[in-house]
């Protein structure tokens, strides 16, 4: 995630991991970020309420969704440059629309 | 600007006895809840006792009526029920602060000319007794308890607060057909089936109207592409259609009315009304019908959005495998049904140890719930016809 992810959330980009790929549990940090949010519709959509046994909350996936496909806000170009399995991915996709081996 | 969100009641609690297919149900309600279940559960029937409310408290109901309509106290009453003959049914109503502010009771049960008969009403506010019954005139005067002091308004100021809690409730199963054809459901308001669907658009003042219509054409375009504008207009006679205008090889496009619509267009334009008008309880039954798989899967966030702007409770009969893959839908939030000898059970999902084990382990609320609603023997309907 980018400082375009922390301000869709409302945090402090600060307190984005700078290096996602040594995360654990990469959608559980997700949820964490969401919890310290200021917005309370990005909390109740994204942390789960206690008592529903599940790890992320009602419209988590909903939310997701609108980061990576809102124009401007997801940038996998500059997430990439953190991400080195982006990258690849990336890299993989260019080759298949551009023909190459 | 810091909106704030209306502070909206919902059902918190239900206990039942002898309702229908019910011998006993007790169990909490989240703001969101889905019913699932075998076929002939008592899926309906569940969601009907919340109608049920409706009609005792609504415009030309009254409680003699809402159990005629139902065939009357024998047929409502359980066939399991021997020795408690009354019907119970008591709900509890809180709100986002307090789970419960209000408590509805009512004991029903026939006299000997067979016409519904009230044993006990009781209201509770915060634990504070408002009404019970019966109270002295009735016991003078039993005749009085053929009608509950919900539906007169000489008498209900006390609770008025339920009294429209009750009238807000909305139930929704839309019939295509019905929508096409009006004059098959003859006029009724506020048709469930969907048959005075176009009116009730028709009512809705023009601003609201024209908003609602943008923002359902918006959705609707993720599952119809080809859907370009989408408005209200009256025919030379004055009946309201729904119009959308279609992409194709010409370049304006194609104008069709809802006669032309598909069962999924129809069903999904009601679906996403439903939810934009009224702020009571919604009850939905099976919204997945003639829905794309793909449209289902996102259903159950779209009402979780939905509803942390209205803040109304929604309630959903569903056999829907897709519906229920949503990874937010709580434990607590699917109540299972489960028929036996002595009527249905419901559980709450998350009172069952093996569903929450399954769930901590990887497994999608599908795979874990619906197994459990399968058929026995249901590998025999191939048989049929040999």
């Amino acid at each position: 995630m980018s400082s375009q992810g922390a301000i869709l959330i409302g945090i402090g980009t600060v307190k984005v991991p700078r290096d996602p790929e040594t995360l654990d549990d990469p959608k559980r940090t997700m949820v964490d970020l969401a919890r310290q949010s200021r917005r309370r519709d990005i909390r109740e959509d994204m942390v789960p309420r206690l008592g529903s046994g599940r790890s992320v909350g009602p419209a988590y996936t909903s939310r997701m969704i609108e980061f990576a496909t809102d124009s401007g806000r997801w940038r996998p170009e500059v997430a990439a440059e953190n991400s080195r399995s982006l990258g690849r991915c990336r890299n993989a996709l260019k080759r298949l629309i551009h023909g190459g081996s | 600007m810091k909106k704030t969100r209306p502070t909206t009641k919902w059902f918190t609690q239900i206990e039942l006895n002898n309702w229908r297919n019910f011998t006993h149900v007790e169990v909490a309600l989240q703001s969101r809840v889905f019913l699932v279940g075998p076929n002939a559960s008592g899926k309906s029937n569940f969601l009907d006792v919340f109608r049920f409310l409706h009609d005792i408290v609504s415009v030309g109901g009254g409680f003699q009526e809402a159990v005629r309509k139902r065939g009357g106290v024998s047929r409502l009453r359980c066939l399991a029920a021997r020795r408690y003959p009354e019907i119970v049914i008591q709900v509890a109503i809180g709100s986002e602060n307090s789970t419960a502010t209000w408590d509805y009771e009512i004991r029903f049960t026939q006299d000997n000319r067979q016409r519904p008969t009230i044993r006990t009403e009781r209201v509770m506010h915060e634990g504070r007794v408002v009404l019970e019954r019966p109270d002295t005139q009735d016991k003078l005067d039993t005749e009085r308890l053929t009608q509950t002091f919900l539906e007169q308004v000489n008498v209900n100021k006390d609770f008025r607060e339920i009294v429209d809690f009750f009238e807000s409730i909305r139930y929704l199963h839309i019939v295509p057909q019905l929508v096409r054809e009006p004059e098959r459901s003859s006029g009724r308001r506020n048709d469930s089936f969907g048959g005075d669907f176009l009116e009730q658009i028709a009512r809705t003042p023009e601003k609201t109207r024209n908003a609602w219509l943008r923002r359902i054409k918006e959705a609707l375009t993720v599952a119809v592409p080809q859907l370009k504008e989408l408005e209200m207009v009256r025919d030379p006679r004055g009946t309201p259609h729904l119009r959308g205008k279609y992409s194709h090889w010409r370049p304006t496009g194609a104008w069709q009315t809802e006669e032309q619509f598909s069962d999924g267009t129809l069903r999904l334009m009601g679906l996403l009304w439903a939810l934009l008008q009224g702020s009571g309880l919604l009850l939905l039954e099976e919204p997945e019908l003639s829905l794309h798989p793909e449209v289902v899967r996102h259903v159950a966030q779209m009402f979780a959005r939905v509803q942390r702007h209205s803040g109304r409770q929604i309630l959903v009969s569903t056999h829907s495998y897709n519906l229920l893959q949503d990874e937010g839908i709580g434990l607590d939030e699917v109540l299972l049904l489960e028929p036996g000898a002595e009527g249905s059970l419901v559980h709450s999902a998350d009172s069952i140890k093996d569903i929450r084990l399954m769930l901590e382990g990887g497994v999608s609320m599908a795979d874990a719930v619906i197994p459990r609603t399968r058929p026995e023997k249901v590998h025999q309907m191939t048989f049929f016809g040999t």
